[in-house]
């Protein structure tokens, strides 16, 4: 077990960065990953972003390539300087690293608590993933509020707008019951679950009005002695009759109870 | 336009094109009409049109219309209908028309008001109809139908009349209107020829 004092105290994530993640969501920066830069710190956020709900992630990195497996943080809580708040690895010290399996990369989810002085009763939700090639250990920290059961009944309002930033825990008689997520989240779990999206929760395509299948059985009235002609016609020969068949079983329904 | 409110969870059968009428008029079977559920609707539009006087000496119609009007007359009671703000308009332009000496150069358009009161007509009966209940709709036209077809909003299912026909023969127990198309044809084919000056073009049949 390798303990806090071998990883870099204070590896910086440059805000720049972090604010291309906020927007994004997907944090896309250079580095020999192609995808996350080799830090050698721990992100340093400012503290009204750390406050906020919108924080969606959180990057840590781990430049020690071996302490990554034994690096199971305890204890310290978050460093508040000023108007700053340096999250560093102690911040996420009530977090269980166990579960992370190294080197396969494999993602786990953890669940941890950060006590800031903003929001003492927010609690973080991480998810973790541990890279061998890179030692890169990437923490999702999303701001994660609590309602009773009480308030989904007389604040759904707020509710829905904290599930929209991040999933809330509604919690009844003190005990976490359910999760109120948005459709992003949702469908973004799902996806890197490997799941199907179900239907309700994709997104709603575009109406796109294409040319109809013909109508068989509609008759141009503009000459209506034709239609009327054409019509009577076709009903004798038996044109479409099948279709007329369906349609009176179809017809029949409305009316008849029981009709075939 | 109103639509009386419907209490029932039956289906509305509701007429929108004069042709049903009209051919069924041709071949004296208007009381089938009444055969799916006993009450029909009609828009105002269709009713008139199949009522009143044609303006050609030509039109066959004439020689069924007085059975057209006794029959609607008769079943006052079970026919009801729809008003539609296109009929309305339609009607006082006609009027100004005739009130200025009727003018055939100068005669109000009724091109697609066919199509154009289907909106109105079916808007008249939201908040009108169950949630579960359904429109039926008695239409030959495919400019119609399509229109129909484009409401979205509303339980609509919409037939012709060679399916209302076959319904009757195989569901409702009328053997006869298996021999309608002919009765049909052949009242239709002997007669003369199409009334030009029809004001209500897009539902007119003959």
């Amino acid at each position: 077990m390798i303990g806090l004092q071998k990883l870099p105290r204070h590896l910086d994530l440059r805000e720049h960065a972090l604010l291309a993640e906020i927007g994004l969501v997907r944090l896309e920066v250079g580095g020999t990953s192609g995808l996350f830069p080799q830090f050698h710190g721990l992100s340093i956020l400012p503290a009204d972003i750390v406050g906020a709900t919108w924080i969606r992630r959180l990057f840590l990195l781990n430049q020690a390539s071996n302490s990554a497996r034994a690096a199971r943080i305890t204890g310290v809580h978050s460093v508040h300087k000023a108007a700053r708040a340096f999250v560093t690895l102690e911040d996420i010290g009530r977090i269980d690293f166990a579960g992370l399996e190294y080197p396969d990369c494999k993602v786990e989810m953890h669940q941890g608590i950060v006590d800031t002085r903003q929001q003492p009763r927010t609690s973080l939700f991480l998810c973790g993933f541990l890279t061998n090639e890179l030692n890169i250990r990437i923490l999702r920290v999303m701001t994660m509020r609590s309602f009773s059961s009480l308030d989904l009944q007389q604040q759904s309002g707020e509710i829905q707008r904290a599930a929209a930033q991040a999933p809330v825990v509604i919690t009844s008689h003190g005990k976490p019951r359910v999760v109120v997520m948005s459709v992003d989240e949702f469908r973004r779990l799902k996806t890197e679950a490997g799941e199907e999206v179900p239907a309700e929760a994709r997104p709603r395509q575009p109406t796109v009005l294409g040319p109809e299948p013909e109508d068989l059985l509609g008759y141009d009235e503009r000459d209506p002695v034709d239609a009327v002609l054409h019509m009577a016609k076709d009903a004798i020969g038996g044109i479409n009759q099948d279709l007329v068949r369906q349609e009176a079983d179809r017809f029949a329904k409305h009316f008849v109870q029981g009709a075939k | 336009m109103t639509a009386q409110r419907v209490s029932e969870k039956d289906p509305i059968f509701l007429i929108m094109d004069a042709s049903p009428i009209v051919m069924l008029s041709a071949i004296g079977r208007l009381d089938w009409l009444l055969e799916p559920c006993g009450t029909i609707w009609m828009t105002d539009m269709v009713m008139e049109e199949v009522t009143r006087d044609p303006e050609s000496g030509a039109d066959p119609r004439k020689r069924w219309l007085s059975y057209t009007r006794s029959w609607i007359e008769a079943n006052k009671f079970r026919i009801r209908r729809v008003e539609t703000g296109t009929y309305k308009t339609y009607k006082l332009a006609l009027d100004a028309w005739r009130a200025q000496g009727a003018d055939p150069a100068s005669k109000p358009d009724s091109h697609d008001l066919g199509e154009a009161s289907i909106i109105q007509t079916l808007k008249s009966f939201r908040g009108k109809v169950q949630p579960r209940q359904t429109i039926i709709v008695l239409m030959d036209d495919t400019d119609g139908r399509d229109a129909l077809r484009g409401m979205r909003r509303i339980n609509l299912d919409v037939f012709g009349t060679r399916t209302f026909i076959e319904a009757l023969c195989t569901h409702f127990g009328i053997i006869e209107a298996e021999h309608a198309w002919q009765a049909i044809l052949n009242v239709i084919a002997l007669d003369e020829p199409k009334d030009e000056d029809d004001p209500f073009l897009v539902r007119r049949v003959l």
